[in-house]
C-alpha cells in the first residue's frame, strides 16, 4: 500500500487518490496550489458569477446548511462578504444533537435569514439505514442523499438558481480538481462519491418494499429540469482559500458557533450536530478503509502546518482505537435493534463484524414497523427529529 | 459537428489533464460513460494513459463483462497501450468501433494493418500539438514529431479521422483559435478534424465552430460542470446532433 510522504492518506482513499514520482498524494500537491492562487482574483471571479443572481426572486441563492461543518462560515461569507440573501436549506438528521440544533436554530436567528427543512418520515429513515448498513457498510447515506437533493429542487421550485456549498470534499481530501476548475455540483458526483454508487433510483434493489413516495425526498431533479430551471451549484472553496480551523475559530468568536467533542474526534468543531457521525458510522468507515474523520483532521493539520507528521500518525493511531459504545448503543436502539446484538458491536475486533450486523438487520428488519417504542425513553423528539441527550 | 467526450485513465481511475503533465483523480469510468450517454453526447474516446504491457487488459478490466462494453449505445473509440493487430482485434470484437493511435503509429505496420482489416475509418489518430519555433510539432508519449513528416504519411495512408490536440490549452481554459485554425490547415483534407484542449465555454464552442472541424471534444469540463452537453447543443446552432429533450426528463 503506498503512502502519501506528506499526510496520512494511503492509496486506498475511497474518493480515489493519486502519488506523484516523490511520493506526494494528489491532496497534498493541490493544497500547494492554495499557497500559489491570488486568492483576490479567485474572489473577484466568485463577484463576477455571483452578480448575475442578484434580486432575480424573492431570494438570491440558496445555502445548504447543517448544525456543523463549515455552515456559519458560508452563511457569513455570502451575506457580508458577497452581500447576498440566500435561503438556508437544511435536510434534517434525524438523529441529532443537541449543540447541532442549536447552532442551526442560532444560525437562522442571527443572520435572520429564512431556513426551509425537510424531515423524512422517521420509519422510512429507519428502514433505509437498515438497508444501507446491511448492504453498503453506511448509516450516512439517507442524509447525504436528501441533503444534496432538497436544495436542488428548491432551487428548481422556487426558481432561484444559484445554490452556494462550502467545501468540495473531492478537492480538499484527495485533490480531485484544481481550484481553477471552479467545479460545479453534479449528478456523477454525487451518485459516484457521495452516495457510494447507489443513487435515489437504485435503493429498490436492495430492498423492493420502498415505494416512490418513501424515497421523493431523496429525490434528485431530472437533466431537463436542470436545463430549465439553470440551477448551478458551486463551491465556496474554490473562491475562499479554505481552512476549516481558521474560519471556526472565526465563527465561535464571532457567532457562538458550538462544537461538540466525540471520543474519536481530535477536533470538536466539524460535526458537532451528528452523534453518529462521529461514532458508529467512523467505525465503519475504519473497518472498511482503516483510516477515520480524524485521519482527514490530522491530514488537514498537516497540510496547513500546524502538525508534523510524526505526531499526526501517534495521535491518529491513539484516536482510532477508541470506540464510544454509548452512543453506539443508543444508536442501535433507536434503530430497532436489541440489546442483544450489542456484541456484535466489538467494532475494533471483530473483523466480521460487517457480515454480522447484515445477518443480524436482515433477521429483524420486520421489526421496523413497530419499533418507535425507542422513543419513549431515551430520547426527546425535535420536530421528527430525536437527539440523545 | 459532433461533440465527443474524450476520457483519460490510468490505472482505472479517471483522470482530469492538465497541460499534458498533470492530472488529478475524478473517479470511475463506467459511472462516468452512464452519466454521458444520459446527457447526449455523441460519441466517447477513451484514452488509457500506462506504461506496462497490460494497459489494454486493464482497459477490459474496467467493465463487468463485455457484455457491459457491448452494451454502451453510444460510439465509442479506444487508444492506449495498443501495440498489435489482435489487440485492435479483440477491441472491436468487443464493441470498441474505432480504434486511436498515436502520431509515432502514422508510419507502422500496426496502423496499417488496422485500415487494411477494419478499414481506414476504423482509426483515428491522436496528435496532441505545440508550435515550436513557430513550427507546428506533434508530440506522443515523450516523443517529438515534426508536422510534415506526420501529415504526409497520413495524406498517402488514411482517410479516417484526428484529434488535434492543443497541449497548451489543455485542461486551462484559453484557446488560441488562430493557432488552432493553422493547425487544422496543415491536417490533409481526406482526413476529418477533431479539435481537443481546454473547450470549457460555449462561446469557445462558438469559435472553434468557424474552423473547419467534424467535432469538438470535451474533457474536463465534463466532469466539473452538470449538464454542459445539453447547454451548448441547445444554444450552439453549429452543433448539428440533436437533443431528445424526453430523454433528460429522468428523474
Amino acid at each position: 500500500m503506498i503512502e502519501c510522504i506528506t499526510c496520512l492518506y494511503k492509496d486506498n482513499h475511497p474518493l480515489g487518490i493519486l502519488f506523484n514520482e516523490e511520493g506526494l498524494c494528489s491532496g497534498c500537491t493541490l493544497h500547494q496550489e492554495k499557497n500559489i492562487l491570488n486568492w483576490d482574483e479567485r474572489r473577484e471571479s466568485l463577484l463576477d458569477i455571483v452578480k448575475g443572481y442578484r434580486n432575480q426572486s424573492s431570494y438570491d441563492c440558496i445555502v445548504p446548511v447543517t448544525g456543523g461543518q463549515d455552515s456559519y462560515f458560508t452563511v457569513h461569507y455570502v451575506v457580508h462578504e458577497l452581500g447576498l440573501r440566500p435561503l438556508l436549506v437544511n435536510f434534517n438528521r434525524v438523529f441529532n444533537s443537541r449543540e447541532g440544533i442549536e447552532n442551526l436554530q442560532r444560525l437562522r436567528t442571527i443572520f435572520g435569514l429564512d431556513l426551509q427543512q425537510a424531515t423524512m418520515n422517521p420509519l422510512v429513515v429507519k428502514r433505509i439505514i437498515q438497508t444501507t448498513l446491511a448492504n453498503l457498510g453506511t448509516i450516512n447515506w439517507f442524509w447525504i442523499a436528501g441533503q444534496t437533493s432538497l436544495p436542488v429542487r428548491i432551487s428548481r421550485d422556487l426558481g432561484v438558481p444559484l445554490i452556494i456549498w462550502g467545501a468540495h470534499q473531492g478537492v480538499e481530501q484527495v485533490g480531485m480538481y484544481s481550484h481553477l476548475d471552479e467545479v460545479e455540483m453534479t449528478r456523477r458526483y454525487r451518485k459516484e462519491h457521495d452516495l457510494m454508487g447507489v443513487d435515489e433510483k437504485e435503493i429498490f434493489r436492495f430492498d423492493c418494499a420502498f415505494n416512490e413516495a418513501d424515497i421523493a425526498q431523496l429525490q434528485y431533479p431530472s437533466d431537463l429540469d436542470l436545463l430549465d430551471s439553470n440551477t448551478k451549484g458551486i463551491y465556496l472553496s474554490n473562491y475562499v482559500r479554505w481552512d476549516p480551523y481558521q474560519q471556526h475559530e472565526f465563527v465561535v468568536k464571532r457567532y457562538g458557533y458550538q462544537g461538540k467533542k466525540f471520543a474519536r474526534s481530535y477536533y470538536q468543531f466539524d460535526n458537532p450536530d451528528c452523534p453518529v457521525y462521529m461514532t458508529i458510522q467512523d467505525e465503519l468507515k475504519q473497518m472498511k478503509f482503516g483510516y477515520g474523520k480524524v485521519t482527514d483532521q490530522l491530514t488537514r493539520e498537516i497540510r496547513h502546518g500546524r502538525m508534523d507528521r510524526e505526531r499526526a500518525k501517534l495521535l491518529n493511531i491513539s484516536y482510532l482505537e477508541k470506540t464510544d459504545s454509548d452512543s453506539i448503543l443508543k444508536f442501535l436502539e433507536w434503530l430497532g435493534a436489541s440489546r442483544g446484538s450489542y456484541e456484535l458491536l466489538e467494532l475494533n475486533t471483530s473483523k466480521d463484524f460487517a457480515e454480522k450486523l447484515k445477518e443480524f438487520l436482515i433477521s429483524d428488519s420486520k421489526k421496523y414497523e413497530d419499533n418507535e417504542q425507542s422513543q419513549d425513553k431515551d430520547y426527546d423528539v425535535f420536530g421528527k427529529g430525536v437527539f440523545n441527550d | 459537428m459532433k461533440l465527443t467526450a474524450v476520457l483519460l485513465v490510468r490505472n482505472q481511475i479517471l483522470l482530469n489533464k492538465y497541460n499534458y503533465n498533470s492530472y488529478r483523480p475524478i473517479g470511475t469510468i463506467t459511472e462516468t460513460i452512464d452519466r454521458l450517454q444520459e446527457l447526449q453526447v455523441d460519441e466517447i474516446v477513451i484514452l488509457n494513459k500506462g506504461h506496462s504491457n497490460s494497459v489494454v487488459d486493464d482497459f477490459f478490466g474496467l467493465f463487468k463483462d463485455t457484455n457491459a462494453l457491448r452494451s454502451i449505445s453510444t460510439p465509442l473509440a479506444y487508444g492506449g497501450g495498443i501495440s498489435e493487430l489482435k489487440q485492435a482485434e479483440k477491441l472491436i470484437d468487443s464493441g470498441v468501433e474505432r480504434i486511436v493511435l498515436s502520431a509515432c503509429n502514422v508510419s507502422t505496420s500496426l496502423a496499417s494493418s488496422v485500415a487494411e482489416k477494419f478499414g481506414e475509418q476504423s482509426i483515428i489518430f491522436h496528435l496532441p500539438f505545440f508550435f515550436k519555433d513557430k513550427e507546428l510539432t506533434f508530440k506522443s508519449g515523450h516523443r517529438e514529431h515534426k508536422s510534415e513528416q506526420v501529415t504526409k504519411a497520413l495524406r498517402k495512408n488514411y482517410g479516417g479521422e484526428v484529434i488535434l490536440t492543443s497541449i497548451a490549452a489543455e485542461g486551462l481554459g484559453e484557446i488560441d483559435v488562430e493557432q488552432v485554425g493553422n493547425a487544422i490547415k496543415s491536417i490533409p483534407e481526406n482526413l476529418n478534424v477533431m479539435y481537443s484542449g481546454g473547450v470549457s465555454t460555449v462561446s469557445q464552442i462558438e469559435s472553434l465552430a468557424n474552423l473547419e472541424l467534424n467535432g469538438i471534444c470535451l474533457g474536463n469540463i465534463l466532469n466539473s460542470k452538470e449538464i454542459f452537453i445539453p447547454i451548448v447543443k441547445r444554444s450552439c446552432s453549429k452543433i448539428t446532433r440533436t437533443l431528445n429533450l424526453e430523454s433528460l426528463d429522468n428523474d
